[in-house]
């Protein structure tokens, strides 16, 4: 089973990158089908077999029809996933990002560089160890994934660049191809871009954070009660009340989890504010990177709580035309009004040089 | 088809969207069959072959209800619907059509009542061309056009023959209309 040929590639587009599949991205996916279906199936098989119930036999009946639903379903569904890993293909032109899977059925998903929002990078920790991520390039009506794509990152890039050279040739294009409709407004394009006059600026830094000191300790205090409180009633269950133990363990186990997050944000977390847009990037075992050019930004909020005010740290939103609100966040970041100001006066620059 | 498309605002009745050199598209009824396909068949994997497999794998017992009104009332809960779902998918296929013109897309419905949803060229984001199961087995495909907005509108275009001129007419346009404008757009 092979992809379906990308005869869908239109007229005078250059391939700059065609990739299939990383055929492990599929087993997270047969993996849990796997488990939901044992689970299921073997809950049922307890229940008529080896509970010792005594079961009307109508219902026993019933259960182990739908436990055979159950298994062609899963079969079905377990089938879909494999055949579309195999099918999958992904094609990256110096005008747009084609995502297509099937042959007997269909899929074919594609969008122009100047419809794409914000690019987010997504591996789990099995991804990280074969080698595959998730891309997905969101606009503002959908999101176009790029799922099991080996090399996330440097996919990413290759998309990153093909945009920008897309975008410069934007600039430089006189007028669109597409006249105004009678009655509408002329396109600004003219004004926007005087032939030949955007250089595009180069890639670079401007500012690298992290979230604060300040933001771990508050956040570890916040976290704290949980541990207090889950221990000193796995204590007086151990001691005196033992119904106490689940409670205190369940509080205990929260607190644990929580703490831990906390300190995966803190030690992974990285925000950049870089000439062309904003990246974000956290992750300890799986890897999250996302990011959004200045020209996709509707808005930028500030938000600072209480303990924030006094300590001197916050958290800055970036509101894209993308669908999800908010995908890209500077959280716990020490003095955000200055880190604002920074993200402004980057926008103006990039924004005042197109 | 990737020729300049004439201005059809106003002039939507197919006929007169045909004489100004549009195109305009009428879907297959097939379509209402593929729809109605599909409810079928899931409503026969999780209701009439479930009833039908306890059906058979139950022994009568004077008293309970008898197998052959359970078949009955699960083949008809069935038949019922979509007998149902036949007529108003067939009616409103019947009756829509989609057409290209300089603007942009606009599917038109109109039966008793009309129904038009327009998405003008600069507004899409990305189109999407699929082929289901049942619409391979029917030999049918579809579009969808997302476009801008929060709502996320999606154009449905279903019952198309062939929808790779279509798709390769909508992506000629999405390129077309790329400026620095349409980058720059924050709705």
């Amino acid at each position: 089973v092979r992809p379906r040929p990308a005869d869908y590639i239109q007229p005078g587009e250059r391939v700059l990158l065609q990739q299939r599949r990383h055929p492990l991205s599929v087993l997270d996916e047969l993996v849990a089908i796997v488990l939901l279906w044992g689970v299921l199936a073997g809950g049922g098989v307890w229940l008529v077999f080896l509970s010792g119930l005594r079961l009307v036999p109508e219902f026993q009946t019933a259960l182990l029809v739908a436990m055979a639903v159950l298994t062609l379903g899963a079969a079905w569904l377990a089938g879909y996933r494999l055949l579309r890993m195999l099918t999958s293909l992904y094609t990256v032109t110096d005008q747009r990002v084609y995502e297509a899977h099937g042959r007997f059925w269909f899929h074919l998903l594609q969008t122009t560089y100047d419809r794409v929002t914000d690019t987010h990078v997504r591996q789990s920790p099995f991804g990280r160890l074969c080698g595959f991520g998730t891309v997905t390039l969101q606009t503002a009506g959908t999101g176009l994934p790029l799922t099991g794509i080996r090399d996330p990152l440097a996919i990413k890039q290759q998309v990153e660049e093909a945009r920008s050279r897309f975008v410069a040739s934007l600039r430089r294009a006189p007028a669109p191809a597409t006249a105004p409709a009678p009655g509408r407004k002329a396109s600004r394009t003219a004004q926007l871009a005087p032939p030949g006059a955007a250089v595009p600026l180069p890639d670079a830094q401007v500012w690298l954070g992290r979230p604060s000191v300040a933001w771990l300790g508050v956040s570890l205090l916040a976290a704290a009660p949980f541990l207090v409180v889950g221990g000193v009633l796995l204590v007086i269950g151990l001691l005196t009340l033992p119904p106490l133990l689940f409670a205190g363990g369940l509080m205990a186990f929260m607190g644990v989890v929580t703490l831990v997050r906390i300190l995966i944000v803190y030690g992974t977390s990285r925000y950049e504010v870089r000439t062309h847009g904003l990246v974000v990037s956290s992750g300890w075992l799986g890897r999250r990177r996302v990011e959004t050019t200045y020209e996709k930004v509707t808005d930028l909020e500030t938000q600072q709580s209480i303990p924030g005010r006094v300590f001197g740290y916050g958290t800055i939103r970036i509101n894209t035309a993308g669908g999800s609100s908010a995908p890209v966040a500077f959280v716990g970041i020490a003095d955000p009004e200055t880190v604002k100001s920074v993200v402004s006066q980057a926008r103006a620059a990039r924004l005042g040089g197109a | 088809m990737r020729g300049q498309l004439p201005d059809l605002r106003g002039l939507l009745d197919p006929a007169g969207a045909v004489a100004a050199g549009g195109i305009v598209v009428r879907p297959s009824l097939l379509a209402a069959a593929g729809s109605v396909l599909h409810v079928a068949f899931y409503l026969a994997l999780f209701l009439v072959v479930p009833i039908a497999l306890f059906g058979v794998a139950t022994e009568e017992t004077p008293g309970r209800t008898p197998i052959w009104l359970l078949l009955f009332t699960g083949v008809w809960a069935e038949l019922l619907p979509l007998l149902v779902g036949v007529a108003i998918a067939f009616v409103r296929i019947g009756f829509t059509r989609y057409v290209l013109d300089q603007d942009g897309i606009h599917v038109r419905t109109q039966v008793l009542a009309t129904k038009e949803e327009r998405v003008p060229w600069e507004k899409v984001t990305a189109v999407l061309h699929k082929r289901t199961v049942f619409d391979a087995i029917l030999r049918i495909e579809r579009l969808h056009v997302v476009a801008y907005g929060e709502a996320g509108r999606t154009l449905r275009l279903v019952g198309l023959r062939d929808a790779a001129p279509l798709r390769n007419v909508v992506a000629a346009r999405m390129l077309q209309g790329s400026s620095m404008e349409t980058l720059m757009r924050r709705d």
